[in-house]
């Protein structure tokens, strides 16, 4: 089992997208450029219980979407395939996040991966851990919120 | 190549991805097949003769684990081989689904060709 740190979040998205979509990362250091429109969320309970949130820019969400399905960007629709993209990708990551924390051998149940809204995204608190990635097009977010700390919020 | 593959994913894109990967093993467009769930998927096996399914585990509907459960149960299904792609990586669930008969299971994030090679050994075909 791991402690989550903002290094670590960013590594765990980081092989997320390489092996899932092969889209290069690494992790960024500053958020100032960054303007998320895309959100996405998956629950926990078990052994761990929380959420992992994924918080995204436009370029970025197209990016991920056109690799996946091996096409150009222009040829993606944001909205949809973007986000159904971002979507998988809380899927993916929710699940590394959940080894890292709780073990192969701990005990735990997956909620479905949604599209969320900007502030559902923003409802962190002083238990949360987040890592930001930069790739060639744009940003990724990605943001543990351990239940106990949701539930003080 | 004329093996039938099944992909179970409610992930559209994901589907898509997973599909391009079926396709580099040598398997044509016209032989793969999608669901969303597990209802979907048992509907089309059965009008399908399916060799190989692909299977998410976390979906809404009928989830994976209850799919296999309710192929097994079938006669005319229970030799279908079942191959798990999922975040899933508690290990107790995965030794109870290839108690069930499922023949491997491949975590998410996968690598491309670990699939391919998977899908070649799991049909019996080389790439």
């Amino acid at each position: 089992m791991t402690d989550l740190n903002p290094d670590r979040m960013a590594e765990l998205a980081i092989e997320a997208l390489e092996r899932t979509a092969f889209v290069l990362a690494e992790p960024a250091e500053s958020e100032d450029e960054f303007k998320p429109a895309y959100f996405a969320r998956v629950g926990f309970t078990g052994a761990a219980e929380g959420h992992v949130v994924l918080a995204a820019d436009g370029g970025f969400v197209s990016e991920l979407a056109s690799s996946m399905l091996g096409v150009e960007p222009e040829e993606v629709a944001p909205d949809t395939e973007g986000q159904q993209a971002l979507n998988e990708l809380a899927n993916i990551v929710g699940g590394s996040v959940i080894i890292d924390l709780g073990g192969e051998k701990a005990d735990y149940k997956y909620g479905l991966p949604e599209q969320i809204g900007p502030t559902d995204a923003g409802a962190t608190n002083a238990g949360s851990v987040s890592g930001l990635v930069a790739s060639e097009e744009g940003h990724l977010r990605v943001t543990w919120i351990p239940a106990t700390a949701r539930a003080a919020a | 190549m004329k093996c039938n593959v099944l992909i179970v994913d409610d992930s559209p894109i994901l589907r898509a991805c997973i599909k391009k990967v079926v396709k580099l093993a040598g398997i044509p467009s016209d032989h793969i097949f999608e669901a969303s769930n597990g209802q979907e998927a048992l509907q089309v096996l059965e009008t399908v003769w399916t060799d190989l399914v692909l299977l998410d585990l976390n979906m809404p509907v009928m989830n994976g684990e209850e799919f296999v459960e309710a192929v097994r149960s079938r006669e005319d299904l229970k030799d279908v081989a079942i191959v798990i792609v999922s975040t899933e990586a508690n290990e107790g669930r995965l030794s109870r689904l290839k108690k069930l008969g499922v023949v491997e299971s491949l975590h998410k994030p996968f690598e491309p060709e670990d699939l391919c090679a998977l899908i070649s050994k799991t049909l019996g075909v080389k790439l």
